[in-house]
């Protein structure tokens, strides 16, 4: 069981990080030519950690299981996350 | 920055392309049996219609084995293996090695199928291991499993043939790389619709970046399960053994004990056992007894990972005393680093470490893996669409694409609907074939690649709809017996076939051609493209 809630609070934390680095992601912005502000360099570095932090945490945790399946987990999330067209494309 | 110039980049793409085109559909089929066989277990509890018991190991069998070690002949009790199969059938199987009629070194003995309940026999089969019954109820998950590793091949040729293919994404994976400019500033950019084909180079090199990590780790141990066995052993054994490959493993291995064949009487399995589930907090999955009833006998019980782990241990006792002997590293006798690397093997590869969760992100790792070589093996052709060559090839990604999952599909019908006969393996094989031709036939027959995926895409959809109706023409138990039961798992992977059905049609029919996309898009689009 803690193996789950570490993942999931881990998961959770990097995708929250990977949301937000994607909604202001500046080729992403340029190239759909989407509303919104770029992002800073230093502020795609900040959420870039945080995308990280969880994952070195578990693996200071000993969490050998829950950092695998958070590894994995938030590749296949990033992705799908990511391959989504930009909102001025939807609207 | 790119990391290599111009010329080189045009190398690494031809080599990236052609090594992927060449293999790739071959590659796509180990992927996608693969990605299923993560989920080898459910599968196998759902081909018996649940398991008879979930921990069968975990019960007393001291005496029951005691009556059948005195019911063989005493050369069989020079090695005992004990397992549950998919099903919960306990199958201890009492025997030695010797050589076969092909002059090869084989287990003989006597295997004892035991219900885990009573412990009742239900079935007793002689011989050598190759000759005694398979299990039926495990026809289906050993087919899916066996293509996977082997393409059922025979050995050592399928072992080969899936280490090249292992190699050939490792390939693609470095190669792909060094060749792309902007792996981190790319990674959040959609794929664009302004052309079909910045559509697919889109679609391809984002699945790519963020599969990369895990791409090359399955490439690599996968490649390395594939050669370790058929090459590493043999040339290890022939160079440092004068090619006794017995004598390799028992060195690699290592034992424990000194060979001492004095009478003695075989310790308390149960109380071993006790001992072994106290240490490891986990349930037992084997047990090898050796030289029973010796005084160098000793026992090994293998354990499922505990809660966070990744692997679980092999503890050994010393059968005449039933002194722990300690936790046995998987090779060697000591712990060593490289006994840990070889460890870590298994969980990175399998994805079986952390139970449903870890099945799931690995199965999902696969499925992104299959779509990396179908999107590159199409982005390939795209690029050459022009040339009538070329033409051919489209038609048999998509084929190939839905058409491998359309057989799998027919396997699994065809593996129920066989049940009752006795004959699933023979069967198995042959629904897999029946699905494989009539994918083959529409690929020919259909003109048009969108034709032809909608055409295979219904037919995928529909197959996968028939195998929970199969499950219960071939007997199968039907949801409420399962419930009262308490058995999850088969109910559970109906409900997977169900919406994988719905998922694959949506895809097949939501496919549609590319068309170009609004205005501003277009501009956005050019503007990077240019």
């Amino acid at each position: 069981m803690s193996t789950l809630l570490f993942f999931v609070g881990a998961a959770a934390i990097s995708m929250a990080a990977l949301a937000a680095l994607r909604s202001r992601d500046p080729k992403r912005l340029r190239v759909f030519r989407a509303s919104g502000t770029p992002s800073s360099r230093s502020l795609r570095v900040l959420l870039w950690s945080a995308f990280l932090a969880p994952g070195l945490g578990l693996l200071m945790l000993g969490q050998a299981s829950a950092f695998l399946s958070w590894s994995g987990a938030v590749l296949v999330a990033g992705w799908i996350l990511a391959a989504r067209p930009a909102a001025a494309l939807e609207s | 920055m790119s990391m290599v110039n111009q010329d080189r980049t045009k190398r690494l793409v031809a080599i990236h392309g052609w090594s992927g085109t060449v293999l790739g559909l071959f590659l796509y089929v180990v992927l996608l049996t693969g990605a299923i066989s993560v989920f080898a277990l459910e599968i196998g509890q759902w081909s018996s219609g649940g398991t008879r018991s979930e921990t069968p190991l975990d019960q007393p069998l001291d005496a029951r084995l005691r009556e059948l070690a005195g019911s063989v002949d005493a050369e069989y009790r020079d090695e005992v293996t004990v397992f549950a199969t998919s099903s919960g059938v306990i199958q201890a199987f009492f025997h030695t090695h010797t050589q076969n009629d092909s002059g090869q070194i084989e287990d003989i003995g006597v295997r004892f199928d035991l219900d885990p309940k009573s412990l009742n026999i239900l079935h007793r089969h002689e011989g050598f291991r190759s000759e005694l019954p398979e299990d039926q109820e495990g026809a289906l998950d050993e087919f899916i499993t066996h293509l996977h590793i082997n393409l059922h091949a025979p050995n050592p040729w399928g072992l080969y043939a899936t280490g090249l293919l292992g190699f050939v994404m490792l390939i693609a994976a470095i190669s792909g790389l060094i060749m792309h400019k902007h792996v981190i500033k790319d990674i959040f950019v959609a794929p664009r619709r302004s052309s079909a084909l910045l559509k697919r180079k889109d679609a391809h090199v984002q699945a790519g970046s963020w599969g990369l990590p895990f791409g090359f780790l399955l490439a690599f141990t996968g490649t390395f399960f594939s050669f370790a066995g058929a090459l590493g052993i043999p040339i290890l054994a022939m160079v440092a053994f004068g090619g006794d490959q017995e004598k390799l493993i028992e060195t690699v291995v290592g034992s424990a004990k000194a060979e001492d064949a004095t009478p003695a009487t075989l310790t308390d399995i149960d109380a071993v056992l006790a001992h072994s589930m106290e240490q490891a907090e986990s349930e037992p999955l084997s047990l090898v007894i050796s030289h029973w009833g010796r005084a160098d006998a000793s026992i090994q019980v293998f354990h499922a990972a505990a809660e966070g782990n990744l692997n679980g241990d092999n503890y050994t006792f010393d059968g005449a005393t039933g002194e722990f002997l300690g936790i046995k590293p998987l090779i060697g006798t000591e712990p060593s680093l490289g006994a840990d690397i070889l460890g870590l093997m298994g969980p990175l590869h399998f994805g079986t470490f952390g139970g449903l969760l870890s099945k799931l992100v690995w199965f999902s790792l696969g499925l992104a893996a299959c779509y990396i070589t179908l999107t590159g093996l199409q982005l390939w052709v795209e690029r050459r669409k022009e040339s009538r060559a070329w033409a051919w090839m489209n038609q048999a990604i998509v084929t190939v694409g839905y058409g491998t999952g359309v057989a799998l599909a027919t396997a699994a019908i065809a593996f129920f609907v066989s049940l009752p006969s006795g004959a699933t393996h023979a069967w198995t094989a042959n629904g897999f074939l029946i699905g494989a031709g009539m994918s083959i036939f529409i690929g020919l027959v259909v003109r048009g690649t969108e034709r032809v995926g909608k055409v295979l895409g219904a037919l995928l959809g529909l197959s996968l709809l028939v195998i929970p109706v199969a499950r219960l023409v071939g007997d199968g138990p039907g949801w409420m017996t399962l419930f009262e039961r308490g058995q999850a798992v088969p109910i559970g992977m109906d409900i997977a076939m169900v919406l994988g059905a719905a998922a694959v049609v949506l895809l097949a029919f939501r496919d549609k051609p590319s068309k170009p996309a609004r205005k501003k898009v277009e501009v956005g689009a050019e503007l990077v493209a240019g």
